[in-house]
């Protein structure tokens, strides 16, 4: 039978209309949850692959030999094989126990969403979610040999930092705003000196004047403010965006060049 | 390395265009993003920040600055977004570009 | 926060900070300031941040070749670590012989002032600055000593040091209304609560009005948007500060190399406004390609705007009020706030403390449009 494990409530009906035994049914407002009613549903497992947020799975303990099929969607490369004994993983990606694929398919009706289909052991059933293909069968073999062969220089230090202890502990100098090169100990010693609101931060450090405007560093310069404050995050308002929205050369704004009619945003108050 | 096999994205019939790496002659699918044919080549470090650090992809969807390169004589192009073309000269940026 | 000081001032942007560091430097260390924000996030933080000393009248002329020497030291006076001046001049075009004529009897009056300024011809300003085209250039003016600062840090510097000097800089604090007792403003009021008072002074900026509002007086003032633009940053490429007033527009590259350009426009509605509009940048883009057509090129990453307090003759109000009796007025910069800051802070507070001002100022006070005494200053944007 279908399981649908959607649970939040989004604009989204697909499944009900890819059930062709009224199974699902049409959704009164197009953000409910859907409901499966199991009397009509007949394991198909359309909905699966057209669930969006691949959140259905079919379940079928009909076998009475102690195994469940769990019917899954599948976007990966490669397609797993029937008889393939693969690794079943929980909604964590955890693993679970061993399992063999009865099938893969993949035909185009179901657009480019694979149904695989694994047998498990039946107290497994409702834990299986997912499945991870032995070391070598897949394009995680490919992905090691580029790394080995072409990082020419760059490559990311990741080390790993004590979130609670500041980001940088053991690692040195973190850099928080990458346009502008300023560091987490920057900050810090800013907010010592008694620059304390991001505003204040970035008129000071330049935080989130470079190109991409506080995008990257904003989130994190205010929750270095919540932690050196105490404050939320919440509480402290970030700098106003303000157009462009992209970088975008002076030039280009000759075409929009209009007549008499002056439109324009207004912020009242000299805020 | 390159993705030739995808399971949701179909290549097509690529078109490869030649262009310039600092010199060097390198080959890449016509209209990808610069940076995605410099990583297919192997190339990852695209430009040295004014501070000298060493910056390749970071956003990889044209919102930050870390693959500023220069094309063309072009300074600070985000080679994450723009599109390959054929006779390309890409060259890294060291520090703040030379508006020409 | 103190319940009672000596002096107030309303407004904590260049002018105020200033006011109060040169207060509590001459000796009067009861200061407070009231900023309904953080110094610098009202218009002074907005502006393009030129200094020039070439002015069209002997006051500005005077009050501003004397700020460019305060600015000059400020770093070490006030104990700052950079303010980001650069020194790399203004080019002031001309484009057309009735406007060279005025610039040349106003570098003839800088130059008896002591200022460096010379006139120069097309070919020479092409030489000052590479990349400028204007075919319709008749001429120039030019002086090495003019130039640009960073306007939240210059606010900083004077807000630290009147802060080290015991002044109380405020912030998140509005002033909402005054209480008066026989022609005096005796009491503040204030978002955090009442502040008896002996003098006060407003520098609310493009608020001036609705703060002599406040004391029952009425300023010759309004306030009105000018819009702004930043690029990302290339290497440098523009020493001077180049500044057409026939179109309205100034561009300058800062020292961390990113470009601000700015353009009035002559069809800008009086008011509080400080949104954008995309005819700012469709204007800013035929002025560039006339201009200086190669920073087309550059890539615009923030618009923003701020505001003028413009007077009838487009010069300050400074000096007391009248009426009230203590209230001190430093407001209507008219565009040109900033590089005045050292020597108004330095002035209005000599006069406040009855010394003699450095430079006299009174030709600026607010009786004279009453009079009819009006100074008009040929050379504004």
């Amino acid at each position: 039978m279908a399981i649908v494990e959607c649970f939040e409530r989004i604009p989204c009906d697909p499944c009900a209309a890819a059930c062709k035994q009224g199974a699902i049914r049409p959704f009164a407002d197009i953000c409910d949850l859907p409901r499966i009613d199991h009397e009509l549903c007949n394991g198909c497992a359309l909905c699966v692959v057209r669930c969006p947020g691949l959140a259905i799975f079919v379940v079928d303990a009909s076998a009475g030999d102690g195994s469940a099929v769990v019917k899954m969607p599948y976007e990966h490369t490669p397609l797993p094989r029937a008889g393939q004994t693969v690794r079943a993983t929980d909604r964590s990606g955890r693993d679970v126990c061993a399992g063999t694929v009865t099938r893969a398919q993949r035909p185009s009706a179901f657009d480019h969403t694979a149904l695989v289909s694994i047998r498990v052991p039946v107290e497994h059933a409702m834990d299986v979610r997912g499945l991870l293909l032995p070391p070598g069968a897949g394009l995680g073999a490919g992905a090691k040999e580029g790394a080995q062969e072409g990082a020419e220089g760059g490559a990311g230090a990741g080390g790993k930092a004590d979130a609670r202890a500041g980001l940088g502990a053991g690692v040195g100098p973190v850099v928080v705003c990458r346009c502008e090169e300023i560091t987490e100990d920057d900050i810090v010693a800013a907010y010592e000196a008694g620059y304390r609101t991001p505003e204040e931060i970035k008129r000071k450090l330049r935080c989130g004047m470079g190109p991409c405007q506080g995008r990257t560093c904003m989130p994190v310069v205010l929750s270095i403010l919540s932690r050196l404050s105490g404050r939320p995050v919440g509480d402290m308002a970030p700098p106003t965006g303000r157009p462009p929205l992209k970088p975008t050369p002076l030039a280009s704004f000759a075409a929009l060049k209009y007549g008499p009619a002056r439109p324009s945003s207004v912020e009242e108050d000299g805020r | 390395m390159r993705i030739t096999e995808h399971p949701i994205l179909d290549f097509g019939n690529p078109r490869m265009v030649q262009f310039t790496f600092e010199g060097r002659c390198l080959e890449g699918v016509e209209g990808e993003p610069i940076a995605a044919a410099l990583h297919a080549a192997g190339i990852r470090l695209l430009r040295h920040s004014p501070g000298g650090r060493p910056r390749g992809l970071f956003c990889a969807i044209g919102n930050c600055s870390s693959c500023y390169m220069v094309v063309d004589g072009v300074p600070n192009v985000r080679t994450c977004v723009e599109p390959l073309r054929q006779g390309m000269v890409v060259c890294r940026q060291h520090g703040h570009g030379d508006l020409p | 926060m103190k319940r009672s000081v000596e002096v107030a001032i309303v407004g904590g942007g260049v002018i105020g900070c200033s006011i109060a560091y040169h207060l509590a430097n001459l000796g009067c260390r009861d200061v407070a300031v009231y900023e309904r924000g953080y110094p610098s996030c009202g218009s002074t933080g907005r502006c393009g941040a030129g200094v020039r000393a070439q002015w069209g009248t002997e006051m500005n002329c005077r009050l501003a070749h004397e700020s460019i020497k305060r600015f000059e030291r400020l770093e070490e006076d006030l104990d700052y670590p950079d303010i980001e001046f650069k020194q790399g001049g203004y080019l002031i075009l001309a484009f057309s012989p009735a406007q060279l004529r005025q610039f040349e009897r106003n570098v003839a009056l800088q130059n008896s002032l002591g200022i460096p300024s010379r006139v120069v011809g097309p070919d020479e300003a092409r030489d000052i600055v590479p990349h400028l085209a204007a075919p319709d250039l008749v001429g120039a003016t030019f002086c090495g000593t003019d130039g640009h600062c960073n306007p939240f840090k210059v606010t900083d510097a004077y807000a630290r040091a009147a802060r080290r000097l015991g002044v109380e800089i405020n912030t998140y604090t509005s002033v909402t209304g005054f209480e008066q007792q026989g022609g005096r403003v005796v009491r503040l009021e204030t978002t955090a609560g009442p502040v008896e008072c002996g003098a006060v002074v407003n520098a609310a900026g493009p608020f001036s009005a609705q703060v002599a509002a406040m004391a029952g007086l009425e300023l010759p003032v309004f306030s009105q948007r000018h819009q702004v633009v930043v690029t990302e940053p290339v290497a440098p490429k523009q020493r001077p500060m180049v500044i057409s007033f026939a179109h309205g527009f100034y561009c300058q590259q800062t020292p961390h190399g990113s470009f601000i350009l700015g353009l009035g426009d002559p069809a800008e509605p009086r008011g509080l406004d400080i949104g954008h509009s995309w005819q700012f940048l469709a204007d800013l883009a035929e002025k560039v390609e006339h201009l200086l057509p190669s920073l087309g090129r550059l890539r615009a990453v923030r618009q923003w705007s701020g505001l003028y307090n413009v007077t009838p003759d487009a010069q300050p109000i400074l000096g007391p009020a009248g009426q009230p009796a203590n209230l001190w007025l430093a407001v209507g910069f008219s565009g040109h706030g900033f590089m005045l800051a050292p020597m108004v802070g330095l002035t209005i507070a000599q006069g406040i403390l009855g010394m003699e001002a450095e430079i006299p100022i009174d030709r600026l006070v607010l009786a004279r449009f009453a009079r009819g005494e009006l100074v008009p200053e040929p050379s504004v944007v």
